[in-house]
């Protein structure tokens, strides 16, 4: 079957070169642009690295849970839809039907693959951050004539928080990410990753409000 | 328009805010292709009021372009 495909199928390379960008963008690389990519990434977090060197990690999933007891971070519900009132004020929606239809709604879902023995947190600037970039990528959809929908629209987070002792299990286990727990901004409560290939239907589940923020 | 279609243009809309953002300072965004993420992270100096009001000038010139 090998020699096969060897014989008479195209390359890997000569088939990504004729996608369009979009779709080159979705092709599963390689080892090789694995590790190009990889590096890229490492080189290109020296940013984040310098402006979160004073700032500690966090080590285990029980240190999250108190920073979050505390107000240190900001505890992010698994679903949120927003919309802007007159004033300027983000308000929380419970669902699209809920946003003034002549409002821009934004919503953003939790992956599910996002477990663990502690929540979804995140700095309160960094959650102040995903409800801003939430809100705007709703309004600029509805510009585009991409209009929201409870089907469509939504932002899926596919990583926020994380433990040290989480980085680390990832790397060893799956490779990735790309940054050692020290020189990642996630496991300081600073970033969060937004996927760009699903813009999928959130589930169902209890809406809470940042009340941090 | 196709799923595939939508996912495009939604992307690239979501890179147009990142970039904007990232260029205004106190931001930075990488695409983790591997992972097929934008990676977001806000500077740690930054206060709640700051990063709020960076947004609304963003959102602000976004609308002034358009308009």
């Amino acid at each position: 079957m090998r020699e096969f495909a060897n014989k008479y199928l195209p390359d890997r390379d000569s088939v990504r070169k004729r996608l369009p960008d979009w779709a080159s963008d979705l092709f599963p690389l390689s080892p090789k642009e694995k590790a190009a990519d990889d590096s890229r990434i490492r080189e290109e977090n020296k940013v984040e690295e310098a402006w979160y060197q004073d700032k500690k990690m966090y080590e285990t999933g029980p240190e999250i849970k108190k920073a979050v007891a505390e107000g240190k971070l900001a505890e992010i519900p698994r679903r949120n839809y927003y919309y802007q009132e007159e004033s300027g004020k983000i308000k929380s929606a419970e669902s699209a039907a809920q946003c003034p239809p002549e409002r821009y709604c934004g919503a953003f879902v939790i992956s599910k693959n996002v477990k663990g023995d502690y929540p979804p947190a995140l700095s309160v600037e960094a959650a102040i951050l995903l409800e801003a970039l939430t809100l705007e990528f709703g309004r600029r959809l509805k510009n585009a004539g991409l209009i929201f929908t409870p089907e469509q629209g939504n932002l899926q987070i596919n990583s926020l928080t994380r433990s040290a002792e989480r980085q680390q299990e990832l790397l060893e286990r799956e490779g990735r990410p790309a940054a050692e727990a020290e020189a990642s901004t996630h496991t300081k409560g600073g970033a969060f990753d937004i996927a760009y290939s699903t813009f999928g239907r959130p589930p169902e589940g209890k809406i809470k409000k940042l009340s941090a923020i | 328009m196709t799923g595939n279609e939508y996912v495009m243009k939604s992307s690239r809309i979501l890179e147009e805010i990142l970039s904007e953002l990232q260029e205004r300072g106190g931001f930075h965004f990488m695409k983790e292709k591997s992972q097929r993420v934008f990676h977001v992270a806000v500077r740690p100096d930054l206060t709640p009021d700051q990063v709020r009001e960076n947004f609304a000038l963003l959102v602000e010139h976004s609308l002034d372009k358009k308009g």
